[in-house]
């Protein structure tokens, strides 16, 4: 493999324009927990690396009506943080469930978007966090919200010399209670790649789930909402009726394929145990 | 960084400037350039947890780090782990005396995820440190020995003045 020439820009902008020259042959390096990998195996042959370790993107900020990650952000940091945890747990549940811990420490949120595994934990969390990313590039920036950036397995709608910047997460309305859960199964419990994950994320008032989230990860090219469970559940009171319902409406919504970790119809059927649960989770 | 600007960082306390590109992984620098063999190469894919290394105290996978990323920032491997004086760090002594030790291959890096641990004051439960070494296979031990390592040193942390 010929080695690649190698940048470790100081600023956003910097970063962006070295991306911006250098054209596709350019790829961006952030944790380096998949790419170092891809490197050594000979998956990825970039002409230029771009490595983003010293961009001051690692902060994490409370914004008032929206808290902003920067893309540099650690699964550590996410699953610690006590802002994360307490108002967006679904999200410090996703960084704690993906890869080690020493994964963890490597990881970033940023690079968990760009690479656009359609089984990415964090990414999935985002979906039902109705996050936002922000790109920058040397034309100026721009927000896209997370469904939109992702646009099927190792595809995201990134343009050439556009950089992921941050993440934003809008604070919820206040009223009611929400209830987060990030589920996911695989072949072992550690440190696995997900064949099915659900996040959930559900507001409930005076008894009646008024607002609900619930995003899959692994059952399709990206990870995706299911509108028709969502819809199902909107309005009705958490039971176990309504949990086996919108679960198998959910799993209708799936589009698994068979691999190498399990076939379509045993991940329809993670789907909605997983699904069920997060619904259960909020009768109790 | 540009391509020209030279590159250092710490590596058991002493400063180095590599002569390796900022591209080589840390684990073949560290092995190859600073002969530091006690990490070794699993799986080569973070999965194993083999050449866990401290990077600023923290565990990490020296086999999914460039040289150039970790620029500046201090790398502790387990040649480093101990005083210096020829003294066993608490854990390294833990394993000994728990007899955590089988083949010896996954030792390093284990003791060295187990270091973190105890060294951050966490307490000891059986759940919290199989959390911990949840990245660091063993295919001898059967992890029982190794959990007990750490419940042994952080139960002596607990004693020290």
């Amino acid at each position: 493999m010929k080695t690649p020439r190698y940048y470790c820009p100081k600023t956003v902008e910097e970063a962006a324009a070295i991306l911006a020259s250098e054209g596709p042959g350019a790829y961006p390096l952030a944790g380096g927990t998949d790419v170092v990998v891809k490197l050594r195996l000979g998956a990825l042959h970039p002409a230029v690396l771009v490595d983003l370790a010293r961009l001051p993107l690692d902060g994490i900020v409370n914004a008032g009506d929206s808290v902003v990650l920067g893309a540099r952000v650690t699964m550590t940091q996410l699953r610690t943080d006590p802002l994360i945890r307490s108002r967006f747990a679904v999200l410090a549940e996703a960084a704690e469930r993906l890869g080690s811990p020493q994964i963890q420490n490597r990881a970033t949120l940023g690079g968990n978007l760009g690479n656009a595994s359609p089984a990415a934990d964090a990414v999935c969390a985002l979906f039902a966090l109705d996050a936002r990313v922000l790109l920058r590039s040397p034309c100026g920036a721009r927000a896209v919200p997370v469904a939109e950036l992702m646009r099927g397995p190792g595809q995201t709608a990134l343009a050439p010399g556009e950089l992921i910047e941050a993440i934003t997460l809008p604070v919820p309305p206040s009223g009611g209670e929400v209830r987060q859960t990030y589920r996911k199964v695989g072949g072992r419990n550690a440190m696995v790649c997900s064949l099915s994950g659900v996040a959930g994320w559900t507001r409930i008032q005076d008894g009646v789930i008024v607002e609900t989230r619930l995003a899959l990860g692994a059952v399709g090219p990206t990870c995706l909402r299911a509108a028709r469970a969502e819809k199902i559940a909107t309005g009705a009171r958490p039971d176990e009726d309504l949990a086996r319902t919108a679960a198998a409406a959910a799993a209708g919504e799936a589009s698994p394929i068979d691999d190498h970790r399990a076939s379509a119809e045993h991940r329809r059927r993670v789907t909605a145990a997983l699904v069920r649960e997060h619904l259960m989770e909020c009768a109790r | 960084m540009s391509p020209t600007e030279p590159l250092t960082l710490v590596v058991n306390g002493r400063p180095v400037t590599p002569l390796a590109s900022p591209t080589t992984r840390l684990l073949d620098y560290l092995r190859t350039e600073l002969g530091l063999t006690g990490t070794k190469e699993g799986c080569g894919a973070g999965e194993c947890g083999a050449c866990t290394v401290l990077l600023d105290g923290r565990p990490v996978n020296a086999c999914l780090v460039l040289l150039g990323s970790v620029a500046g920032r201090t790398v502790t491997t387990i040649e480093g782990l101990s005083d210096g004086a020829g003294g066993l760090h608490p854990v390294q002594q833990a394993f000994v005396d728990a007899g955590a030790v089988q083949c010896g291959f996954c030792t390093p890096g284990a003791v060295l995820t187990a270091a973190a641990f105890v060294d951050a004051g966490n307490d000891y439960s059986a759940a919290a440190a199989r959390a911990a070494l949840s990245g660091n296979l063993c295919r001898c031990t059967g992890y029982a020995k190794i959990l007990q390592a750490v419940e042994r040193a952080v139960a002596g942390r607990r004693e020290a003045p």
